[in-house]
């Protein structure tokens, strides 16, 4: 089980030439790193990123890529050598990958990101696409309680929002949400997309809705977030095969 | 939860045509030790035991039930619990008893088969094991064996001289860091990992398909153990050059600071 209080996200695109890939952003300085994670689309089909640039690479693509993790610590410890990532993939389908396998990822050090990167192997690939998911602390966390103080479901029909499209998260959600502390966001139906979270002192950037599939002891929850639905988005972000039985996405909050 | 672990020893049980009730061997090696869990191995996972028997056919499993005799008081505290129950995507069943393994039994409700089972004890071993404490600081290290023959020794790794593992995780990624071929998944099912520290087989004969944990709700819990690699080993059952590729872990490692503990 892994509680998230602030997600950020990297798009990657790797060429062959690369074979240390570096990773940072800004916000990360002094901040512990609680884990660090990839995301893949399903076997068959690739998604859009989240910023229309492109698509993430596929299952069957990431078969060929043989992917390490190499990280330091502020105290220039090289902690992690040579991890392999394959285990640390989060991907978007419930129907291919049930049990959605992979290991937590447990890193709790503040890093030194100019000692940090990933080293790539493969047979033979022109250019990869994926996205990193790095989840810090910017904060204590707060006292867990997994009492269901009270929930709210909302739907998003597949059919009016079949199209690739950002959509406000207000535009579903009423006004009884505001100010909650939201602990858990649980998804089913389709998955295809991203949500992007601003909350009052955290940011969720661009997390896969699968990932709150997960119900079993892997599962991701959040940090008492106060989301800020303004300025939150829903990313629809359609495979390139539609399952029509599939195709509404609902989200309950529960706080 | 896994609970922490300080060893691990294979245990074929071979089935026999027309008897019901099975006797499990008696291990010198777990003679003694407290077991704390148990995983049975089917063929989906395991092809063969360390011997070369083939292991039961998928489903035989299903009419299969285990009693597990304690030793201190002799009394069948575990009783025709069925074998399914002991494959638990790691979730194992916390059994924390000290076992009489050879009053202890499988009964076989269609005997009709002389293939072999083959069962995971883990154990606790007091007397070597480190405290570990859920916020220690963990390293985690590259480990990897070229397979050359039936049976590899591993190389001794300088950066894990010493150390006290936390976990050993098996990859599942075709090349290694160095660009080597690992073995492919689909031939992990006749290969063993044997573990030795000071003279002693702490994990002895573990099918090496126990390693991979990203299909496994919970992960293995070593008890900061330490391990002589360069007489610690994998054996492999068939040779063929798919066989003979490298094997690559990931190593976590207790890394707090040396006089912080004990």
């Amino acid at each position: 089980m892994t509680t998230i209080q602030n997600v950020a996200c990297l798009e990657l695109e790797i060429t062959p030439d690369e074979k240390r890939v570096s990773f940072t952003k800004d916000i990360f300085k002094y901040k512990k790193i609680l884990g660090i994670y990839m995301f893949r689309s399903d076997d068959v089909a690739q998604m859009l990123n989240p910023s229309f640039t492109g698509e993430i690479n596929n299952n069957a693509d990431f078969g060929d890529i043989s992917l390490y993790l190499n990280l330091t610590d502020i105290e220039n410890n090289q902690f992690v050598k040579d991890l392999s990532l394959s285990q640390f993939i989060l991907s978007n389908n419930k129907d291919t990958s049930p049990e959605k396998i992979f290991l937590e990822s447990k890193i709790n050090r503040v890093l030194n990101f100019d000692q940090s990167f990933l080293v790539l192997k493969t047979f033979n690939f022109t250019k990869f696409k994926t996205l990193i998911y790095v989840l810090y602390q910017s904060q204590n966390f707060t006292p867990q309680d997994d009492t269901v103080n009270g929930s709210i479901t909302i739907t998003i029909n597949g059919e009016m929002y079949n199209d690739n499209k950002d959509v406000q998260l207000s535009k579903f959600v009423n006004k009884e949400l505001n100010g909650k502390k939201i602990k858990q966001i649980i998804s089913t139906g389709n998955q295809d997309g991203y949500l992007d979270l601003i909350c009052k002192n955290h940011i969720i950037e661009n997390v896969p809705i699968g990932i709150f599939d997960i119900r079993n002891e892997k599962q991701f929850l959040l940090d008492n977030v106060e989301i800020d639905f303004e300025k939150s988005f829903y990313r629809k972000r359609n495979f390139q095969h539609f399952n029509p039985h599939a195709s509404t996405t609902y989200l309950t909050f529960i706080y | 939860m896994n609970k922490l672990v300080s060893g691990a020893i294979g245990v074929e049980v071979k089935l026999r045509v027309g008897i019901n009730k099975i006797h499990l061997p008696d291990v010198i090696n777990l003679r003694g030790k407290r077991i704390k869990h148990i995983d049975f191995c089917t063929y989906d996972n395991l092809q063969s035991t360390p011997s070369g028997n083939a292991i039961i056919a998928l489903g035989v499993e299903n009419g299969l039930f285990l009693t597990m005799v304690e030793a201190n008081t002799q009394t069948e505290l575990i009783r025709d619990i069925p074998v399914t129950q002991l494959n638990s995507n790691g979730n194992r069943l916390f059994i924390d008893k000290i076992i009489d393994f050879q009053m202890s039994y499988i009964t076989v409700t269609n005997s009709n088969t002389s293939d072999s089972c083959y069962m995971i004890f883990w154990y606790d071993e007091p007397s070597v094991w480190g405290i570990v404490n859920m916020n220690d600081r963990t390293a985690i290290q590259p480990l990897e064996i070229k397979l050359i023959g039936t049976k590899t020794f591993f190389k001794e790794n300088r950066d894990l001289l010493q150390k006290k593992y936390q976990n050993i995780i098996l990859s599942n990624q075709l090349l290694t860091p160095n660009g080597a071929n690992t073995v492919s998944s689909s031939f992990w099912g006749n290969k063993f990992l044997t573990l030795q520290f000071k003279g002693l087989q702490f994990f002895s004969q573990v099918p090496l398909y126990l390693f991979y944990q990203a299909n496994q709700n919970f992960m293995l819990r070593l008890q900061n153990i330490q391990f002589d690699m360069q007489n610690s080993y994998i054996e492999t059952l068939t040779t063929t050059a798919d066989d003979l590729n490298t094997v690559f872990f990931n190593a976590i490692i207790d890394d707090n600071p040396v006089n912080s503990k004990r």
